[in-house]
């Protein structure tokens, strides 16, 4: 079994995961928390098993953990409120439309990302947030890298469908 | 579709350029401490006594072996059960045992062995893993408190000294102004001596003037009473007569 430094490791790659983390759920107390799970997983696989590539294996584990939460929160309804807290300092900081148009679109698209099953989400999440190639997603997934393609594609289309979809009922109701 | 494209891609854009904040010290500090409590806690699982935990973590990494070792057993049975109904004749158990019971052995020795130094391995790392995080965290308490010692007795030091300074310094700026007040009184005391005489120089100065003034003085009317009248001035003259009709 292998020994190891978890000050370091925290050090070394905490940012990473705290960046897939806050990006996934947007608020600081869900990525806090996940952020914590993130790591006292790690452990867990460590013990367990022996691990080659652990920034591979946290983003999973970090993934995953939000995912979940992103899950958790959708059935809890209260993804209304976590759209529309302000991101602080987004890209839209001087038009205060624009910046509830983006909260609401960021949120939507996270509600999205919990209702997909459970492959196509993490293979997104990878994909997008935490930017693998697909061959590092088909490693740590444990899945062929043409599955890869197929599952990002999938996960793709539902999300557009979802988003415009939700998008629709609002333009009428502008319109 | 073009609609659809954008709006996920805006969607996506959108997070990415969201400002993440930093990472939290305290969310790490927090999650350090779990590690470290999950661990100390693996670390005292390890080193129960043998018959609780030892047994459910053998039994754990030795569920494949016994189930590699029953289907090898399952599966010689079925050989020898197969060649006992099949043989022409019925054979010697005790040959039979002779016969299988070193290429058993041979079989399942290595398996067993690597077993062994695997769960020997495991929790001898799992104990040093503990062992290190323990000593490191009681080298970090004793440094602490080694360097906050030192710098109570450096303080000390310092500020019995600095007193001593100060009250060296009091002492000489006390001896400076007692001089300076020493010479200022005999300065003062040497300005009144001075005054005193030259008032009574002054003093002897006017009183000898004032002989003087009056000695010549009485020169004058002495002198203006012994001279004879037909030598008076003529606008003297008039001026008594002036005085005469009036």
């Amino acid at each position: 079994m292998q020994v190891y430094d978890w000050q370091l490791i925290t050090e070394k790659y905490g940012p990473r995961v705290w960046q897939i983390a806050y990006r996934l759920l947007g608020n600081h107390s869900d990525a806090a928390d996940c952020f914590q799970e993130t790591f006292l997983a790690a452990l867990e696989v460590s013990r367990r098993q022996h691990v080659r590539n652990l920034s591979g294996m946290l983003a999973r584990l970090a993934t995953t953990r939000a995912i979940d939460r992103l899950r958790q929160r959708g059935r809890q309804e209260r993804h209304r409120a976590a759209a529309q807290e302000a991101p602080p300092g987004s890209a839209c900081d001087g038009n205060p439309a624009d910046r509830a148009e983006t909260g609401e679109l960021t949120g939507r698209l996270r509600q999205a990302i919990g209702e997909l099953p459970s492959q196509e989400a993490k293979a997104f999440c990878l994909r997008y947030f935490s930017e693998m190639s697909y061959r590092q997603i088909a490693k740590e997934l444990d899945i062929k890298t043409s599955a890869v393609g197929v599952l990002l594609h999938r996960a793709k289309a539902r999300l557009r469908e979802r988003l415009t979809a939700e998008e629709r009922p609002l333009d009428e109701v502008t319109r | 579709m073009t609609n659809e494209k954008d709006i996920l891609n805006k969607a996506l854009a959108s997070i990415r350029e969201e400002q993440t904040p930093e990472l939290p010290k305290d969310v790490v500090a927090e999650t350090l401490a779990q590690l470290a409590q999950t661990q100390s806690a693996s670390g005292t699982e390890g080193s129960s006594p043998p018959g609780q935990s030892h047994v459910r973590r053998t039994g754990h990494l030795l569920g494949p072996i016994v189930r590699f070792t029953a289907a090898a057993a399952v599966f010689l049975l079925i050989g020898y059960a197969v060649g006992r109904m099949t043989g022409p004749a019925p054979l010697d158990v005790d040959q039979l045992h002779n016969t299988l019971l070193p290429a058993l052995a041979a079989a399942l020795e290595p398996t067993l062995r690597e077993a062994v130094v695997d769960d020997v391995d495991q929790r001898y790392q799992l104990a040093l893993a503990g062992a290190y995080v323990r000593l490191r965290d009681e080298l970090t308490e004793q440094q602490r408190s080694d360097m906050n010692r030192y710098a109570a007795q450096t303080l000390a030091a310092s500020n019995a000294v600095t007193n001593q300074l100060l009250g060296e310094l009091v002492q000489t700026i006390k001896a400076d102004q007692t001089n300076e007040l020493r010479s200022v009184a005999a300065a003062l005391l040497q300005f009144e001596r001075n005054r005193l005489e030259d008032r009574e120089t002054l003093t002897t100065e006017f009183l000898a003037l004032a002989k003087q003034t009056e000695e010549t003085r009485n020169e004058l009317v002495q002198l203006v009473v012994n001279r004879p009248p037909a030598q008076r001035r003529p606008d003297e003259q008039e001026t008594t007569e002036e005085q005469r009709i009036d």
